[in-house]
């Protein structure tokens, strides 16, 4: 087998394999933990252990669309954004910070007894709030620190 | 059974962490402190902590070796101390 | 300074051999760390929470101002990266 070929199997493997595989598990990771091990952080790192694989394989180039440093540090903050405001929100509804019962979304009820399926959804959206601001900044740390040495490759972010 | 693979388990960790102490190649430290940091987590996985294994492993086997490669390559001098 | 270093770290992990004779076992029934509160999470996640990871529900629900502290120290870490690591590349 030739280089060539080599290397265009290994961007097959990254690309349409091993990057969706493990966004994929850090999605379930993410979703399911409620259930069993896992949760946002768990779930965040898994992401960005993905991003950053198919990055070192496949260059920044080719990903550089959909997570561009911009991108990323808006995920960040809207993560941090997300998990502040579900506390505000339980608050602004007469609750105290962070008590997820207070929100007011009874139509939520069908599953489990009381406020039980509101308090799962702000655990959720908790959840999703740390994942989403532990992936920006791992991608963006090994952004910075994986950028080429001279600055020659970005014009587009100055 | 299941201590005396704890105990070789313990025995590899610790060779780890003295060989990325040991080694001049600062490559070959974070590759070190990869397999330690695989090695801890199979430990908690063993003890029943799955969801710091799971922590362990994604953070300290995954993002960190990559963040410590970057930063080396970021450094002037590579393997000399 | 090379003995001096030996001898600190030898001093060092006879303390801590010496001290970890005095832990409880792992899995001990009668430590205090699964006697005070993690008893109550076990027992009550289901009528509280409801949800059925212990662990989620102590991070995101019981402890949730713990998680709101280590993930604004996680952004923080992450905006110090950034800001160190985008003055060098403007300065080059």
């Amino acid at each position: 087998m030739s280089e060539r070929h080599e290397s265009a199997l290994l961007h097959f493997m990254v690309r349409a394999v091993m990057t969706p595989a493990i966004m994929l598990y850090g999605l379930y990771v993410l979703v399911h933990g409620e259930l069993s091990p896992g949760g946002g952080f768990q779930a965040g790192a898994i992401l960005a252990a993905g991003l950053i694989l198919s990055w070192l394989t496949l260059g920044r180039k080719s990903e550089s669309s959909i997570f561009s440093r911009r991108t990323l540090i808006v995920v960040t903050v809207l993560g941090m954004v997300l998990y502040t405001g579900t506390g505000i929100l339980a608050m602004l509804f007469g609750g105290d910070y962070l008590d997820y019962g207070a929100i007011p979304l009874e139509w939520l009820d069908y599953a489990l007894p009381g406020e039980l399926t509101r308090r799962q959804m702000g655990v959720f959206g908790i959840e999703i709030g740390v994942a989403l601001a532990v992936f920006g900044t791992l991608s963006l740390a090994a952004d910075y620190l994986t950028a080429p040495r001279s600055g020659d490759e970005e014009g587009e972010e100055q | 059974m299941i201590w005396q693979l704890e105990m070789a388990l313990y025995a590899l960790l610790l060779a780890a962490a003295v060989l990325a102490l040991w080694t001049r190649d600062l490559i070959a430290a974070v590759a070190t402190l990869t397999i330690y940091s695989f090695l801890a987590a199979t430990l908690m996985a063993l003890m029943g902590a799955v969801d710091v294994a799971l922590t362990e492993i994604a953070l300290g086997a995954g993002v960190t070796g990559v963040l410590f490669i970057g930063a080396v390559s970021l450094m002037k001098r590579r393997s000399v101390d | 300074m090379r003995l001096f270093a030996l001898a600190l770290a030898l001093g060092t992990a006879t303390l801590f051999i010496a001290a970890s004779v005095d832990l409880p076992d792992r899995g001990d029934p009668d430590a205090p760390a699964s006697n005070y509160v993690a008893p109550y999470y076990v027992e009550h996640v289901e009528e509280d929470i409801g949800v059925e990871n212990v662990v989620s529900a102590v991070l995101a629900d019981y402890r949730s101002y713990d998680t709101l502290g280590e993930t604004v120290v996680i952004f923080t870490a992450g905006l110090a990266v950034l800001l160190a690591l985008a003055r060098r590349e403007r300065h080059e």
